[in-house]
């Protein structure tokens, strides 16, 4: 069975954040596609771009830093939720600010999941190890088929 | 008892007055007139006066007027008696109503001797207005001087609280900014670790210079923080500063920089002299230089332009580039702690906001004018300080 090819989208300005994630999802073998862009504004442009119709491209999970120059994630988060074509891909927060004005706000937004970094790059392992097997079992063929 | 009474009012030993002497009838209706006028006078003040007492209730020394009235009716009953002596002969009665008459009026003297120290020493009503309006402007005085305070404090209660929000924002931004390269070392040495056990080398050669390069990035951050909170802790030493000398002096520090970045640095002739402090000017010319180095040079063919003109009291200063240049948008949110627009290694975020914070400490401004694509130009309003720079 050919793995389920998962669209990432990550939205990350600190390259070596970047690359943790993009190196945690591979070591955990994630057949996945990955989308790295840095900044706010870019990621709504993308976005935009996904909703109005280029199904490719959409992504099925984006993992989302909320300090971003221009824009920052929280205004991403807000905007992707409101938005009804993109509102059901989840979005994990990942980021440094353990601030409950983050945390509640995020939420409010309806972000997925809130991930602390450094500390929780552990749990992230731990998700991305949950998601893959998530994947893995929804890609499976349905039994009688 | 009844025997006194009835002697009281027997009138067998005296004749009716108007049987005693040569009365003509005018001259004894004018007295009964007169006597029955003044008893009923007599009898309606203490009327009168007992109505006031009772209503006014507040009224100073009641016994005295009590007594008063009492004498005023025993007045009267004098009066009324006298009337009718023309026919009721009653002269004892009339000897005890005047002695009873003459009992109320020496209590009432002895009464008033005493109470007048009192009644002296009361306040006139013009004194009592005058004591009051006094005692209102007063009150109305300490009221403004109250709500004055009251204003200032609440002032001052409003400016606390800006200050503990821009605390509680730097101490939000710093935590996250500071915890970013930790967040990147954590990583790849958790990375670093798996990878010596697994035996694979490979992938430390490119994490072991991630990490020394977060740990350099947090020292720079520190670096930065403190020489920020340093621009608003020392006092400002102002002194005239020759803008030319002080350019070409920093540019002499980072040739090698420009020559590397293939950038030119063009320092317009004639430049005018600031009242600044030397060592804070030059700090604010070498962050805005060193920021158009890092984003102008991106392209090739950087031109970096410094300049200066004189406007109205104030001297302003450029820092000119040929880079990509700001969209308004970001023009004051670059001048905030840790604003970056660009994503680098270079940049900690910190240097506008430490030129922002120089401004302000010589009562100035710092702004940018610029559009995408048309590079940038950082202005510096200093104001003519007079000997006296604000903090």
């Amino acid at each position: 069975m050919a793995p389920h090819l998962v669209n990432f989208l990550l939205v990350e300005d600190d390259d070596d954040h970047a690359e943790i994630v993009v190196r945690t999802l591979k070591r955990n073998r994630i057949a996945n596609n990955i989308v790295r862009l840095s900044d706010g504004a870019e990621a709504l442009g993308y976005l935009r771009k996904c909703a109005d119709g280029a199904p490719s491209s959409r992504p099925d999970i984006i993992l989302l830093d909320l300090k971003l120059p221009k824009v920052d994630g929280h205004e991403v988060l807000a905007a992707i939720k409101s938005d009804e074509h993109l509102r059901s891909i989840p979005v994990v927060v990942l980021t440094t600010s353990e601030a409950e004005s983050d945390r509640a706000r995020a939420y409010d937004s309806h972000a997925n999941s809130y991930l602390v970094k450094p500390m929780n790059f552990s749990r992230f392992r731990k998700m991305v190890d949950d998601l893959s097997l998530y994947w893995g079992v929804w890609n499976e063929p349905a039994p009688d088929s | 008892m009844m025997e006194f009474l009835s002697k009281l009012l027997d009138t067998s030993d005296f004749p009716p007055r108007w049987q005693t002497g040569n009365w003509t009838p005018e001259h004894g209706w004018l007295h009964v007139t007169a006597d029955l006028m003044m008893w009923a006078a007599f009898t309606a003040i203490p009327i009168v006066i007992l109505y006031f007492v009772i209503r006014k209730r507040d009224v100073p020394f009641p016994r005295v007027l009590v007594l008063f009235g009492m004498f005023i009716l025993a007045c009267g009953a004098t009066h009324l008696i006298e009337a009718c002596t023309f026919w009721w002969p009653v002269y004892r009665l009339s000897a005890v109503v005047k002695l009873t008459t003459a009992a109320v009026s020496w209590a009432t003297v002895l009464v008033l001797i005493p109470t007048m120290p009192k009644a002296l020493a009361l306040p006139g009503l013009a004194k009592i207005n005058a004591d009051l309006a006094k005692q209102i402007a007063e009150r109305s005085e300490a009221q403004a001087a109250l709500s004055e305070s009251e204003k200032s404090l609440r002032l001052a209660n409003a400016r606390l609280q800006q200050k503990n929000k821009e605390i509680e924002e730097f101490v939000y931004t710093v935590s996250h900014d500071l915890k970013s390269p930790v967040a990147t070392m954590l990583g790849f040495v958790e990375y670093a670790m798996e990878d010596v056990a697994a035996g694979r080398l490979e992938d430390l050669s490119d994490s072991f210079p991630r990490i020394k390069r977060a740990a350099l990035r947090m020292s720079n951050l520190i670096d930065d923080l403190l020489k920020l909170s340093r621009v608003g802790r020392l006092p400002l030493e102002p002194a005239t500063v020759d803008i030319g000398k002080t350019v070409r002096e920093l540019s002499e520090g980072m040739s090698d920089r420009l020559a590397r970045a293939g950038a030119e640095l063009v320092i317009e002739q004639g430049l005018p002299s600031v009242e600044a402090d030397p060592t804070r000017f030059s700090q604010a010319i070498d962050n805005l230089l060193e920021n158009a180095i890092k984003y102008a040079c991106r392209q090739g063919g950087a031109r970096i332009v410094v300049g200066a003109k004189s406007i109205g009291e104030e001297i302003w200063v450029c820092v000119r580039d040929n880079g990509p240049g700001i969209a308004p948008e970001y023009h004051e949110r670059i001048f905030g702690l840790f604003q970056r627009l660009a994503d680098d290694d270079e940049g900690t975020g910190i240097g506008l906001a430490i030129v922002s914070k120089i401004m302000q400490a010589h009562g100035g401004r710092a702004w940018v004018e610029s559009s995408p694509g048309q590079g940038a130009t950082f202005w510096l309003a200093f104001p003519h300080l007079g000997g006296a720079a604000s903090r």
